[in-house]
C-alpha cells in the first residue's frame, strides 16, 4: 500500500519547518525580483542621459581636435579627431533613423542625421586641409561648428523630452513600486500568519497525543488501568508510540495481576510459617515447663530402677508396680513434645497417672477410660488429656474427698476425633472457661497453673495441631464439668 | 483553538496566493515596461515635415494650427516636427531654425515667419536643397517658397468693414488698430486698409478715420483706447486686428466704465474674446480658422513632397462672430 504523503511525524515536522522557509523565500525572491526590476528600470531611465553625455563629449572632441588639426596639422589631434569620429559613427548606429510620430524618436533621428552630416563635414574638412584648400576647409570647419551647435540644441531638446517621459515613467514606476511594496508586505504578513498557523497546528497535533500519553502514563503509574487502551492516532510515530503504549499497558496490567497472585500465595505461605513459628513457640514453652520438672531424669530413672529392683528383691509387688507406673509416666512425659502421639499412648500415660492418683488418694476416685475401636490410633499432640484430667482432679475435687468420678472417652465423629473429659466436681467458676480461652488466644498461661502444663497451653497446641480454633468446648455437666476436645482425625504413625 | 487555526490557515493561505499572483502580475508589468521600446513599430512615419512657427501667440492661433497640422500630418502618414521660436525673435534666430531644418533632411517645411532677407535666404537654401517650403499665415514674397496658406489681408479689411456696416447702420468713424504682424505701412497693413475701404465702399457713412499699429509690450491697447476716448471723440468704432489687442481694449473700456462710448470690433475667436462678444462689450470679431490653415498647409506640403503641384495661394477663409452666432 502506498504511504500517504506526510504520514510520518518526522516528515510533518520537516514540512512544518520548511513551509515557512519556502513562503519567506518566495516573498524574498519577489522582493529581490522587484528590486532588480526597479533598479533596471531606473538604470534605463538614465541610460540615455549617459549616452547623450558621451555623444556630446565626442562631438566637442571632434570640433576641438579638428580645430587644432586645421591650425597646426597636429597628428595627435588628427588621430583624436578620427577616434572620436569613429566613436560617433558607432553611437549614431544606436539611434533611431526613420521618421516617427514619437517626438523623442524624431529627436533621435535629428541627432543621427546631424551627427552623420557633421562626421561627413569633418572628414571633408580634413581632406581639404590635406589638399591645402584654405577656403574649403575653412567653410567646412564652420559647418562642423554649426552642426555641433545644432547637435547640442537637439540633444538638449531630446533630454528635455526624455525628462518629461522619464518623469511620467518614474511616476508610473513609483506607483508600481509602491503597489509592489504593499503587495510584498501583505504577502509577508500572510506568509507569517500562515507559517505560524502551520507550526501551531503541527504543535497541537504533536502535543495532544503526547498529553494523552502522559496522562495515561500517570494514571497507570497510580495503578489505574480503567482508562483502557489509547485511541488510534494514525500510522505516524505518535500512533506507533500509542500502539506500543497500549501493548505496554496490557503487559504491565498482566504483570501486576501476576504479582498480586504471587503476593497472595506468599502471604498464605507467610501465614503458614507464622503459624508454625507460633506452634514452635508453644512447644518451646511446653518444653521449658517440662524441663523445669525434669530434675536430672537419668538420676531419677536410675533411682526408680533401683527402687524397682529393691521392691522385687523384697517381694514388695505393689511398690514395684507403683514405681514401674511412675517410671512409665515420667518416661512418657520426657518424650519429645514436637512429635504427635497415638491416642492409645496418651491414654496409657493417663492410666499410669490414674493409677498413681488412686494410690495417692486411695480408691475414693473413680476413673473410667473408654475409647472406641479405631479412635486409639488417632494422632494427637502429647500431654493433652493428662493435664486436663489433672486439672479436674486438682480443682474439681478439692472440696470433694469422696465420690469423685472422672470419665474419659474417645470416639470418631464425622472425620473428627472427639475426646471428652467429664467429672462430677465443683464445676468451673462463672467466666473461667472464657478466661482460659482468652489466655489461649493471647498465647499466655493463667497464673494458677501450679506446675505441669496449663490448660491454655494445651488448647493452644491443640489449635495449632488441628489448624482451627474450635478445638475445645467447656460444658456444665451439673454437677461437674464436661470438656469436649475435637480435632481432625489423623492416623498416627 | 483548532477551529481558529483552521480559519487562520485558510485565510492566510488564500491571502498569500492572491498577493503572490498580484506580485507576479506587477513584476511582469514592470518587466514588460522595461522590455518595451521607447518607440513602437506603429510609430514609424513615411514622411517627415517640419513646422517653424511662433511658440505662443494671442488667441493661440499657432498652437491650434500646430495641433491641426499634427492631426493632418498623421492622417497623411507624415510625422510633424515643430521648431518654434518666440514672437519678437530676431530674423537671425528664425533663419537659424530654417538652416537647421535644411540639415535635418525633412520632406517638407511649413514656416510662419516675418518677411526678412535672412529668412528669405534660408527659405531659398531649403528650396535649393529640394525641400518644399510652405509659408503659413505670413507670406514670404520674393522667396522660393512653394505655396502660401493664410488669410488674405485684403479680405480681413473687407470683412471688418462689412461687420462695422452691419453693426452700426447709422454709420461710424472707424479707427483701424493693427498688431505688429499687420503693421501699418507694411504690405499686409496696407492690404487690410485697402480691403476695409473696399468693403465700406457702398456705405459713405462709414469712414476709416485713422490707422494705428500697437507698440510691443503691455498696456499698448489701453493706451490707444485712452487716446481715442480722450482725443478722438469722433471715432465711434475701433477695429483691432489682433486678438490680444482687442481683448485689452475691451478690458480697458470696462475699467473706465466707457462701454458703449467706443465700440470694438475684435479679431479671432479666443474664448475670452468670445465671452466679451456675448457680453456686448465687443461688437463683433473677425475670426480666422487656424485649424483649417494648419490642415491646408500640411496638405500643400505633402502634395509638394510627393512631387505634385499645388496652388501658390491658399486662403482658408474668415468669419464674423457676433453676439448669438457667426457667419463667414
Amino acid at each position: 500500500m502506498r504511504r500517504r504523503l506526510l504520514s510520518s511525524f518526522r516528515s510533518r515536522l520537516v514540512a512544518a519547518g520548511i513551509a515557512p522557509i519556502i513562503l519567506m523565500g518566495v516573498a524574498a525572491a519577489f522582493d529581490s525580483a522587484i528590486s532588480a526590476t526597479n533598479q533596471k528600470r531606473v538604470s534605463q531611465l538614465f541610460s540615455l542621459d549617459l549616452f547623450m553625455e558621451e555623444t556630446l563629449s565626442s562631438v566637442d572632441a571632434v570640433v576641438e581636435n579638428l580645430a587644432v588639426y586645421i591650425d597646426t596639422k597636429n597628428s595627435d589631434a588628427l588621430r583624436a579627431c578620427m577616434h572620436h569620429t569613429k566613436a560617433l559613427s558607432e553611437k549614431v548606429g544606436a539611434l533611431s533613423g526613420g521618421a516617427s510620430y514619437s517626438e523623442d524618436a524624431m529627436l533621435e533621428r535629428n541627432l543621427a542625421v546631424l551627427t552623420r552630416r557633421m562626421i561627413a563635414e569633418s572628414e571633408a574638412a580634413i581632406r581639404a586641409r590635406r589638399g591645402r584648400n584654405i577656403p574649403e576647409y575653412g567653410a567646412r570647419y564652420q559647418k562642423v561648428r554649426l552642426l555641433a551647435s545644432f547637435i547640442h540644441d537637439r540633444a538638449d531638446a531630446l533630454s528635455l523630452e526624455r525628462l518629461k517621459l522619464n518623469l511620467d515613467a518614474f511616476a508610473t514606476l513609483d506607483e508600481q513600486s509602491g503597489r509592489a511594496a504593499a503587495l510584498l508586505g501583505a504577502m509577508l504578513a500572510s506568509a507569517m500568519i500562515f507559517a505560524a498557523a502551520v507550526v501551531s497546528t503541527f504543535s497541537l497535533k504533536l502535543t495532544d497525543p503526547l498529553d494523552a500519553l502522559a496522562a495515561a502514563a500517570v494514571r497507570i503509574s497510580e495503578g489505574d488501568f480503567s482508562g483502557g487502551p489509547l485511541s488510534a492516532y494514525g500510522d505516524d510515530e505518535i500512533g506507533q508510540t500509542a500502539e506500543a503504549f497500549n501493548v505496554m499497558q496490557a503487559s504491565v496490567e498482566a504483570n501486576i495481576e501476576e504479582i498480586k497472585n504471587k503476593a497472595a500465595v506468599e502471604a498464605s505461605l507467610m501465614e503458614e510459617r507464622l503459624k508454625n513459628l507460633e506452634m514452635e513457640g508453644h512447644l518451646r514453652s511446653a518444653e521449658l515447663k517440662a524441663l523445669q520438672s525434669r530434675i536430672n531424669p537419668h538420676f531419677l530413672f536410675n533411682t526408680l530402677n533401683t527402687g524397682i529392683q529393691l521392691a522385687t528383691v523384697e517381694d514388695a509387688d505393689r511398690t514395684r508396680v507403683f514405681l514401674e507406673r511412675l517410671a512409665g509416666l515420667m518416661r512418657y512425659s520426657f518424650r519429645d513434645l514436637d512429635a504427635p502421639v497415638a491416642l492409645r499412648d496418651e491414654l496409657a500415660c493417663l492410666r499410669d497417672y490414674v493409677y498413681l492418683m488412686r494410690i495417692r488418694f486411695s480408691d475414693s476416685m473413680t476413673f473410667e477410660i473408654a475409647a472406641e475401636p479405631g479412635a486409639e490410633s488417632a494422632a494427637l499432640p502429647k500431654m493433652i488429656v493428662q493435664p486436663l484430667v489433672e486439672n479436674s482432679i486438682r480443682h474439681g475435687f478439692a472440696d470433694k474427698p469422696s465420690g469423685a468420678r472422672v470419665r474419659v472417652s474417645a470416639r470418631i465423629d464425622g472425620g473428627d476425633l472427639v475426646v471428652t473429659i467429664e467429672d462430677n466436681g465443683s464445676g468451673l467458676l462463672e467466666g473461667r472457661a472464657k478466661e482460659i480461652l482468652d489466655a489461649a488466644d493471647e498465647g499466655r498461661e493463667l497464673g494458677n497453673a501450679e506446675g505441669g502444663l496449663g490448660m491454655a497451653n494445651v488448647i493452644a497446641r491443640l489449635r495449632l495441631f488441628a489448624g482451627r480454633q474450635d478445638v475445645v468446648e467447656f460444658r456444665d455437666a451439673n454437677p461437674g464439668t464436661l470438656i469436649v476436645l475435637r480435632v481432625p482425625f489423623k492416623e498416627a504413625f | 483553538m483548532r477551529g481558529f487555526l483552521k480559519i487562520a490557515l485558510a485565510i492566510s493561505g488564500a491571502a498569500f496566493a492572491v498577493t503572490l499572483a498580484a506580485s507576479i502580475a506587477v513584476t511582469a508589468r514592470l518587466r514588460s515596461d522595461i522590455a518595451a521600446r521607447p518607440t513602437k513599430p506603429g510609430d514609424d512615419a513615411l514622411f517627415h515635415l517640419i513646422a517653424i512657427v511662433p511658440s505662443s501667440d494671442a488667441g493661440r492661433y499657432y498652437a491650434r494650427a500646430l495641433e491641426s497640422m499634427g492631426r493632418a500630418a498623421r492622417k497623411a502618414g507624415a510625422a510633424l516636427q515643430p521648431l518654434t521660436y518666440a514672437q519678437g525673435d530676431a530674423p537671425e534666430s528664425i533663419a537659424r531654425l530654417l538652416i537647421l531644418a535644411a540639415e535635418l533632411e525633412p520632406d517638407g517645411v511649413i514656416v510662419s515667419a516675418p518677411l526678412a532677407p535672412l529668412v528669405v535666404g534660408a527659405v531659398d537654401a531649403l528650396a535649393a536643397a529640394g525641400i518644399p517650403v510652405v509659408a503659413l499665415e505670413s507670406d514670404l514674397p520674393g522667396s522660393a517658397r512653394a505655396a502660401f496658406v493664410g488669410t488674405n489681408p485684403y479680405s480681413i479689411g473687407a470683412l471688418a468693414a462689412t461687420a462695422v456696416a452691419e453693426s452700426f447702420p447709422n454709420g461710424a468713424e472707424v479707427a483701424l488698430v493693427l498688431s505688429r504682424d499687420f503693421a501699418d505701412g507694411s504690405p499686409r497693413g496696407a492690404s487690410i486698409a485697402a480691403g476695409f475701404n473696399y468693403g465700406a465702399r457702398d456705405r459713405h457713412d462709414i469712414r476709416l478715420a485713422m490707422t494705428r499699429t500697437t507698440r510691443e509690450g503691455p498696456s499698448a491697447s489701453e493706451e490707444i483706447v485712452r487716446e481715442l476716448l480722450a482725443e478722438r471723440g469722433d471715432i465711434s468704432v475701433a477695429v483691432f486686428i489682433g486678438a490680444r489687442d482687442a481683448e485689452g481694449a475691451a478690458r480697458a473700456l470696462i475699467e473706465y466704465n466707457k462701454v458703449g462710448e467706443l465700440s470694438i470690433i475684435g479679431f479671432d475667436d479666443d474664448p475670452t474674446l468670445l465671452e466679451l462678444v456675448q457680453l456686448g462689450v465687443v461688437a463683433a470679431s473677425i475670426a480666422r480658422s487656424p485649424e483649417r490653415s494648419g490642415e491646408d498647409a500640411v496638405l500643400a506640403a505633402m502634395t509638394l513632397a510627393r512631387g505634385g503641384r499645388t496652388s501658390a495661394y491658399i486662403d482658408p477663409g474668415l468669419r464674423v462672430i457676433r453676439r448669438g452666432g457667426s457667419d463667414r
